[in-house]
């Protein structure tokens, strides 16, 4: 009974936290979860996305070819939800939902171990890189759940002597996987192959089987990648033979192929450390707040690390024959994020959560007998209390200190012209933000967005110096040189970037402040002098 | 077997002063580093003694922790005091409680020192490369106990505090320093895989060399936390004879077969090419 209320107690906890706020908390869509968003509002009307491909495989978004799964998916809660932050991160905050059940399940099928099944669904429920990852529009987070289950039915497969169910299941989630998120491209066919080695099948022939039919679910995906190598446009960016000392020794021909191999092993280690560094993982790898305060988080709860540490030593018990492939998931599941640039990275490592949450969990179930009973509610109190300083930093400090981070003020921006649209010619806006101007958003993903527009109207979008469609203009404007400031116009300016005194025509309408109350956009309508 | 012993010995300092003699050490330093890889190899000789033990030895003289310069003859003499207290007390058995504090309080001092926290002989003059106090710190505490009203004010004070901001950024700093990337450089990565499993046959040493090892993880891993831009080399130095005595305990252990101990150790020649390059 009492193991019932704790686990009706922590389900709701676990949705409650997923949805509390869900549009407003992190404060705003950010670049790519309004590329997602617009294009998911985009094909529910018209079947193209921003750039006028039909229901495309890849989306070109800002030149970062997005896998398409989390966008189509997002169209009916678009459709249902309105064009709304909540509507956008919906998909995200089920699949992590769904996540954290699926672990629940696969801990149990590799430790039949009720309550360590349990607890490594609570550990991943309540764990900051789950929670901050679940509540945004995240690619990753549904490939997590897809590649998660591609495991847990092929595990199911092993046992049969007519295992085709389940290995077509399994096929499938690790080809969704695929078609969810760029990690998995390579992640997912790792697995793939490894898993049978791990787990023989009962057949020969079942593994052929297994292996074909994913190779066919993942032809589409990978013949639009061979056939457009622009969708390859972020993969090439974002490898480590593309980092720019790299590349150039590379290209040099004077050194030899072992001096190039061993240079791509050296910045592929680097980065695995990163990837793996307890500091990182425990202390600061969620980045809430600016890197001089001292109030960081990591990905997971600090007072977890000595039973990870612990759970490391004592896995072999709790997991018999699994016991190998547990500590190939954890060695591996950095490994595709290694490969990239950029450092450390909590969204392209995501996979690797699962098998920490479960080794954190066997370090609990390993102390729990040994310790007395005081010391119990102590490890307990010690988790709550983490877990409460956490949230309430995010969601209380963090929507302020990250707001301009996540592009705020375009919603808001969107919101106050909307029903201005009818009233004025055209409506130029500067897209830069930031002090100095030195950031550049995506206006003309927000304002579509937010403001229920035609996305016909985007789709005929022109301009040559400036990116126009409808009554919008969206470029850089230079004082200096920009001579025809134009009638019953409305300027969205940037703080850094207000009109020139001497410009008589402009009249401020609106001010938009960071939820900080640092002004960040200015509203002007220009009006006869 | 003595002459096992002195022909593996003799052979160690040899690739040891080659090591430092390629990475231009000054010849006193070169004399220095090697007289110290031979002097903790001899103190934890009987560890070496199983089969093939000595045998792995040479490689260890090749480890960067091993090439490290001090910069400091003093630093180096408080570096042999340590070696001759570490000596005594694993060889007097009287008063080794005794012997166990002054050499706790020698290695203490010595990694002070040789983190550049103190200058000798007392000198606490760089204490502005340390964790405390940080201005942005204090700017940030203050409003945080202003801000945070979800706590009561009272634990406001106690949970934003310098106690525990500190605390909270000292292990941050001491589990960001102690990464993969910057034990590898201290060691090699195929030395890496037989410290841990060195470290988890930790009860198979001696009580002594128990001690020695966790008292100076311990004493060695402070500054660590400490100082805000760490260097690896200097932070790990003091330990290095800790590590030799891990690492053959670890190479003790037998868990790693040959084939692929030989993997392991190809893999960290090309990871030194590709760091070097970088």
């Amino acid at each position: 009974m009492v193991k019932k209320i704790i686990i009706i107690l922590i389900s709701l906890a676990t949705i409650f936290i997923r949805f509390y706020h869900l549009g407003s908390v992190p404060p705003h869509l950010g670049n790519d979860e309004i590329s997602i968003a617009y294009d998911a509002y985009s094909i529910g009307q018209t079947l193209r996305d921003e750039h006028n491909h039909f229901l495309p495989i890849s989306f070109a978004s800002h030149g970062t070819y997005k896998a398409p799964l989390y966008i189509y998916f997002s169209v009916l809660p678009i459709k249902f939800f309105g064009n709304t932050e909540f509507a956008a991160r919906f998909i995200s905050a089920i699949a992590g939902i769904l996540t954290i059940i699926l672990l629940g399940f696969l801990t149990y099928k590799i430790s039949g171990n009720q309550a360590l099944s349990l607890l490594s669904s609570a550990i991943l429920a309540f764990s900051p890189w789950h929670i901050y990852t679940s509540r945004i529009a995240l690619e990753s987070n549904l490939a997590f759940f897809f590649f998660l289950s591609g495991i847990y039915l092929f595990l199911f497969a092993k046992e049969k002597e007519r295992p085709w169910f389940f290995l077509l299941g399994s096929s499938l989630s690790f080809s969704l996987s695929i078609y969810s998120y760029h990690t998995e491209w390579l992640l997912s066919p790792l697995f793939i192959f490894f898993l049978p080695f791990f787990f023989k099948l009962k057949t020969k022939f079942a593994q052929a089987f297994y292996w074909f039919i994913t190779v066919l679910l993942c032809l589409p995906i990978f013949s639009d990648y061979l056939n457009n190598l622009g969708t390859t446009a972020r993969a090439n960016t974002e490898m480590i033979w593309k980092h720019p000392y790299v590349y150039h020794f590379l290209q040099n021909s004077s050194h030899t192929i072992i001096e190039k191999f061993s240079i791509l092993l050296a910045t592929f280690f680097s980065n695995y450390s990163g990837n793996i560094n307890p500091g990182f993982l425990f202390f600061n790898g969620l980045n809430l707040l600016p890197q001089k305060t001292p109030y960081q988080f990591g990905l997971l709860l600090a007072i977890s690390l000595p039973f990870l540490v612990i759970g490391l030593w004592s896995a072999k018990k709790f997991f018999g024959q699994y016991f190998q492939f547990l500590i190939f998931f954890t060695a591996i599941g950095p490994f595709v994020a290694s490969l990239t640039n950029g450092g450390p990275n909590l969204v392209r490592n995501l996979p690797t959560l699962a098998p920490y949450s479960i080794l954190i969990a066997a370090g609990l179930i390993s102390i729990w007998g040994k310790v007395k009973t005081y010391q119990k509610y102590l490890i307990i109190f010690a988790h709550l209390l983490c877990l409460f300083y956490f949230l309430a930093f995010y969601f209380v400090h963090y929507p302020v200190y990250s707001a301009e981070g996540w592009q705020y003020g375009y919603k808001q921006v969107a919101l106050l012209i909307k029903p201005l649209y009818p009233k004025y010619d055209k409506i130029i806006i500067d897209p830069r933000f930031g002090k100095g101007n030195v950031y550049a958003g995506v206006p003309h993903l927000y304002l579509p967005y937010f403001t229920n527009l035609d996305p016909k109207i985007l789709l005929s979008r022109g301009g040559t110096d400036a990116l126009i469609f409808g009554k919008y203009k969206i470029k850089n404007l230079d004082w200096e040189i920009e001579k025809n400031i134009e009638k019953n116009t409305l300027y969205v300016l940037p703080e850094d970037n207000p009109p020139p005194k001497d410009l008589k025509m402009f009249h401020l309408l609106y001010t938009v402040n960071l939820p900080s109350g640092q002004p960040e956009f200015r509203i002007y309508e220009t009006i006869s002098p | 077997m003595k002459k096992k012993y002195l022909v593996f010995f003799l052979l160690s300092a040899l690739i040891c002063f080659l090591a430092n003699f390629f990475k231009h050490n000054p010849l006193l330093v070169i004399f220095l580093n090697t007289l110290l890889f031979l002097g903790y190899a001899n103190l934890f000789k009987e560890e070496f003694n199983f089969k093939s033990g000595l045998t792995y030895l040479p490689f260890l003289a090749l480890m960067p922790i091993f090439t490290f310069n001090h910069q400091s003859l003093v630093i180096y003499f408080v570096e042999f005091l340590v070696l001759i207290s570490w000596y005594l007390f694993t060889k007097i058995k009287k008063k080794s409680f005794i012997i166990g504090l002054v050499s706790l309080v020698i290695f203490l001092y010595f990694t002070l020192l040789s983190s550049h926290i103190i200058l000798w002989p007392f000198k606490f003059d760089n204490l502005e490369r340390l964790i405390y106090p940080q201005e942005p710190f204090q700017v940030d505490i203050l409003r945080q106990q202003k801000e945070a009203l979800y706590f009561p004010y009272q634990l406001r004070l106690v949970v934003f505090s310098n106690l525990t901001s500190y605390t909270y950024d000292f292990f941050n700093h001491l589990l960001t320093f102690t990464s993969l990337e910057n034990l590898y450089r201290t060691l090699t990565f195929v030395n890496i895989v037989l410290l841990v499993l060195g470290l988890a046959s930790l009860n198979k040493l001696k009580p002594s060399l128990k001690f020695l090892v966790l008292s100076s993880l311990f004493i060695a891993l402070i500054p660590m936390g400490l100082i805000k831009t760490p260097d690896t080399l200097t932070q790990f130095s003091p330990l290095r004879g800790i590590f030799l005595l891990l690492i053959i305990n670890g190479f003790k252990a037998e868990k790693l077969s040959w084939p692929i101990f030989l993997s392991l150790f190809i893999l960290s020649v090309f990871l030194n090419l590709g760091f070097n390059l970088w």
